[in-house]
């Protein structure tokens, strides 16, 4: 196993890189952010993490990491951590870069993270299911990762006995993952509708249709900018594409919305629009000290004004970046570890007004 | 365009939603779309508080009581589907479900709102039945399965692989070291057939 100094390399050699799904541009990539789909697989005749003790755990990611060793599943250049030989920080970082879920931060026995370099795709072993698939695609582009997803799925079928029943279909620690144990979500940034006033009834409107909608950094952020994931919430009783579809459906609706009520804005309220971005710009140009919340609500407020074409030095992949760079465990890891809140508020005005130096507004 | 509930309001939300590979496009004002919204309880829900309350109203013999914290310590007995006829009698000689495989029982069940293994799936199946018509869309998987598991020799192997390695912990542990060479022999040939392949 790698010692502390190896691993902090690695992180910090990973945090170098840019986060392609953030950075490739995709189809609707000012609107939908990015496409995530994701598989929850079980190895037959293993009890779940939550039932397993840690010999019981070992022998799940042994196995799985002996599947991807010894078949071609995923080839490429892989990075491998152990969550419970990293820092509660350490696992953080993987977290705001949608690597893991929440609870992997928190529970981290017997549970790792392979991941192809480019964070396309990659595994969580021993999450809430012995394994969970995921592929990340950048803008609005469910297919294509579903179809990365399948592909890794397959593979790992041959190598691994995975618990399944004709009629539950793929069986997982959770019964709202019973079926196709999918989810396939999107992230979206929907300040039109928010600035708007619409955003409510929207939100309402999309989980009548039995569509999950959350905040991008968990429950109760719903109003952090306008960013938000929805993802489908039944997994069984309908096939891997009829999900794709409707949800693809359902968003194309959404963004046609969050166009009208941008193009509205313009049209009634431009000033009003104006001021907001024009505001978020000088916040962030010159701030001496800002909170996570305040800089995630300017950041979205200039991510409207580089789709308005209010900065021509400014593109989405940038504003995308530093919303990663400006989260607190990476601007903390970055930073050297042990800052408190206001010297993290200090670092992150600091981080924002070296990056926006030289952008300025069009006249 | 008019909102397709009330008829009164002008439609702002306008969602299509594909079932059964058909179409259907649905106009709402944003007040009908928040009233369908709470009359049909969708949103985010608790769903160990959801199995709890079906459990409840499965009120299978002796179920309820062992929710409840009682009845503890009793033999395994699978739920039987069809139970709630008999729930009048005395539940005095029925015990909660429990898993002889990984030991979950409906207790953790409710705490927890998860299962303990792939076997759970059988033994709590009474509760199930009744729940996972509220969190899905059918009751019936119609997806994709393991392409070609029954014919392929790797997840075989792995099996067998991985049933070794449970007999080599507990040879290990039980100091029965002659064996848990041989094994580890057996485990290092298959894993040497695995890359080869």
């Amino acid at each position: 196993m790698d010692n502390n100094e190896d691993i902090c390399k690695k992180i910090l050699k990973f945090l170098g890189q840019n986060v392609s799904w953030l950075e490739a541009s995709g189809p609707g990539d000012d609107i939908a952010i990015c496409s995530r789909v994701r598989l929850a697989r079980n190895v037959s005749g293993e009890p779940f993490p939550i039932a397993a003790d840690q010999q019981q755990r070992d022998r799940i990611r042994n196995s799985i990491e002996d599947a991807i060793r010894t078949s071609s599943c995923m080839t490429g250049k892989v990075l491998q951590f152990q969550m419970d030989g990293l820092t509660e920080l350490q696992r953080q970082i993987f977290f705001e870069r949608r690597l893991i879920s929440a609870e992997l931060t928190g529970r981290p026995q017997g549970a790792a993270l392979i991941v192809a370099s480019d964070e396309t795709h990659g595994v969580m072993i021993n999450e809430e299911d012995h394994l969970r698939i995921q592929a990340l695609c950048p803008g609005l582009q469910l297919e294509k990762a579903w179809q990365m997803a399948d592909r890794l799925d397959n593979c790992f079928a041959e190598h691994l006995p995975y618990a399944y029943d004709s009629q539950l279909g793929y069986l997982t620690c959770c019964p709202t993952n019973v079926g196709t144990g999918m989810r396939a979500s999107v992230m979206l940034h929907l300040p039109g509708l928010l600035l708007s006033g619409q955003l409510s009834s929207a939100m309402q409107g999309i989980r009548t249709l039995g569509l999950a909608v959350r905040g991008i950094y968990g429950e109760g952020t719903e109003n952090h900018g306008g960013f938000f994931q929805i993802s489908n919430q039944s997994t069984l009783g309908e096939s891997e594409k009829m999900i794709i579809d409707r949800l693809h459906s359902v968003i194309s609706q959404l963004i046609v919305h969050e166009k009208n009520s941008r193009a509205m804005l313009v049209e009634h309220n431009k000033y009003k629009l104006l001021n907001h971005v024009g505001r978020a710009y000088g916040k962030l140009r010159h701030s001496y000290l800002i909170n996570f919340e305040e800089a995630l609500n300017a950041l979205s407020a200039l991510r409207i004004g580089v789709d308005m074409h209010m900065f021509s030095s400014l593109s989405v992949a940038l504003v995308n970046e530093l919303l990663v760079k400006v989260s607190p465990a990476h601007l903390q890891l970055t930073s050297g570890g042990g800052l408190s809140d206001d010297e993290l508020a200090v670092k992150r005005a600091e981080l924002i007004r070296e990056t926006l130096k030289n952008v300025e507004p069009n006249r | 365009m008019l909102c397709n509930n009330c008829h009164k309001n002008e439609a702002t939300i306008h969602i299509q939603e594909v079932m059964d590979g058909k179409k259907k496009a649905i106009h709402l004002c944003a007040s009908c779309a928040a009233e369908k919204s709470q009359d049909q309880g969708i949103g985010d829900f608790n769903i160990a508080q959801l199995l709890y309350n079906i459990t409840e109203k499965l009120d299978l013999p002796g179920l309820t009581e062992a929710l409840q914290g009682q009845n503890k310590g009793q033999p395994e007995q699978p739920p039987e589907a069809g139970a709630p006829q008999q729930a009048a009698e005395p539940a005095a000689e029925t015990a909660q479900p429990h898993c002889s495989v990984c030991g979950w029982n409906s207790e953790k069940l409710r705490q927890t709102g998860r299962l303990g293994c792939p076997n759970c799936y059988r033994v709590f199946r009474a509760i199930l039945d009744k729940a996972i018509p509220n969190m899905h869309r059918g009751k019936t998987h119609i997806g994709k399965s393991p392409a070609g598991n029954a014919q392929n020799a790797a997840p075989r192997q792995m099996s067998e692989l991985m049933n070794l390695q449970k007999e080599l912990e507990i040879a290990i542990q039980d100091e029965r070291y002659e064996d848990a060479a041989k094994l580890r022999d057996r485990i290092n040939h298959i894993r040497q057939n695995m890359e080869k392949e």
